[in-house]
């Protein structure tokens, strides 16, 4: 070992080196990885939700889930019923209508979701002329 | 019956006299000004010391907008951090006898989601709470309603006149309100999210269900690194965004790139930190121009 000042060298740089690794690991900055992967998307769970309008007057009725063709009364009625299947995971909130004759003074727009019987919204929107409102459904 | 007349005729002048000298108003916020305009009506005169189209994250107040605002007896602010030199200027308002009505002080705030502090530095004031309240309708309420009280103390003979004003108002920030529902209840929830310029609607967000992804931070002088830029793309074509917004007072140039890496389109122009011109120069405007935009790129 006395005789080769280069091997001495070689193993006290590697020493030193081997002791660095735990301190340059603790160091080292951060990685910018890569980018966040979105929340992995479970599986949907899709479900049935009933709507139930019910008016005090009759009006025409209307109900409608986000961007989805809306479900209308053909004329002036006091209910109407509509189904639609949403994520049970995230359901869609309702926009409903009811457009009352103003003549009939102050009138009530009722509004019940329902999921296998089970009511999940109960809500009434009162006004004159044009009662309008959203329903948001609550995650299950 | 001359007397009755004389004291009459001294009545009508007092009144007119008194009234002619509104109550001086100045405002660093555009959305703040036109609340003080509604309340106030013809017993206020609004100075909007920040107008509409200006970049108030960068604004600094000229010597000239010092002499304005010390003229005033109420001067009118964001606050959260908003105006970064408004520390400064609190000396000189209390020395000048002007009232400060913030806004941030009655409203509830939330925080930032200031992303990639580690790579900018932030040339603002403010924490990390998000300054710009005005996006959600029930903290623009809450701030009309301290405007109102302001108004009635420093001029208790329009009380009236300022709560019919403000109740009025408030009416009308109600049916705002439910408007803006209608109008969201069209984009399915799946669909909602905003990618903006920097990170200004955090309120609307969270009022209406969004997720935001912002290219710069809470502050327009934050400078986004490539790396954020390029999460940014990966979280866009991941997440199958349909467009993204640029704003009113912003170069949309990152944005128009980040187009062309996704399939992503540019939605259109927001109005993130304060009013803007022609149907936008109001906040019922302004508001209404933001969700009308937002629905008809994403739907």
């Amino acid at each position: 070992m006395r005789g080769f000042p280069l091997l001495r060298l070689f193993l006290v740089a590697a020493g030193l080196a081997l002791l660095g690794v735990p301190v340059w690991l603790l160091t080292r900055p951060a990685q910018s990885g890569p980018p966040p992967a979105s929340a992995p998307i479970e599986p949907e769970k899709m479900a049935v939700y009933d709507v139930l309008l019910t008016a005090s007057a009759p009006a025409r009725l209307a109900v409608r889930v986000a961007n989805l063709p809306s479900v209308e009364s053909v004329g002036p009625v006091t209910s109407l019923s509509a189904s639609f299947t949403m994520n049970a995971a995230e359901p869609e909130d309702l926009a409903v209508f009811g457009n009352f004759d103003p003549a009939a003074g102050n009138s009530a727009l009722r509004v019940e979701v329902r999921l296998a019987g089970r009511t999940l919204a109960d809500s009434t929107f009162w006004g004159t002329g044009l009662v309008e409102d959203v329903v948001t459904i609550p995650k299950p | 019956m001359m007397n009755r007349l004389l004291i009459a005729t001294v009545f009508f002048a007092w009144t007119t006299f008194a009234q002619a000298e509104p109550l001086r108003v100045a405002s660093l916020s555009t959305v703040m000004a036109d609340l003080a305009r509604d309340i106030g009506a013809e017993r206020v005169e609004v100075t909007e010391i920040v107008k509409p189209g200006v970049d108030p994250h960068i604004y600094e107040p000229t010597p000239g907008d010092r002499k304005t605002i010390a003229k005033s007896q109420i001067l009118l602010a964001s606050g959260l951090g908003f105006e970064g030199y408004l520390d400064k200027l609190r000396p000189s308002l209390e020395k000048a006898g002007v009232r400060l009505v913030v806004g941030g002080d009655v409203v509830k705030p939330i925080e930032a989601a200031c992303e990639g502090h580690e790579d900018h530095h932030h040339a603002h004031s403010h924490g990390s709470i998000d300054p710009h309240w005005w996006h959600s309708i029930s903290n623009v309420q809450a701030v009309a309603a301290q405007i109102c009280d302001a108004f009635v103390a420093a001029d208790p003979a329009g009380k009236a006149a300022y709560e019919a004003n403000a109740k009025k108002l408030q009416n009308r920030l109600a049916a705002l309100s439910k408007w803006v529902r209608l109008q969201l209840a069209a984009l399915p929830k799946a669909t909602r999210v905003l990618v903006t310029s920097h990170d200004a609607l955090g309120y609307f967000a969270k009022d209406n269900g969004f997720e935001i992804f912002a290219v710069q931070g809470i502050s327009t002088s934050d400078q986004p690194s490539s790396q954020k830029v390029k999460r940014l793309i990966e979280e866009i074509k991941a997440r199958k965004v349909k467009a993204i917004f640029a704003e009113n007072i912003e170069n949309p140039k990152v944005l128009e790139q980040i187009t062309n890496e996704t399939a992503a389109k540019l939605g259109g122009v927001l109005y993130a930190d304060g009013l803007g011109s022609g149907a936008a120069a109001t906040y019922e405007g302004m508001m209404k121009s933001n969700v009308s935009t937002i629905v008809e790129a994403l739907k």
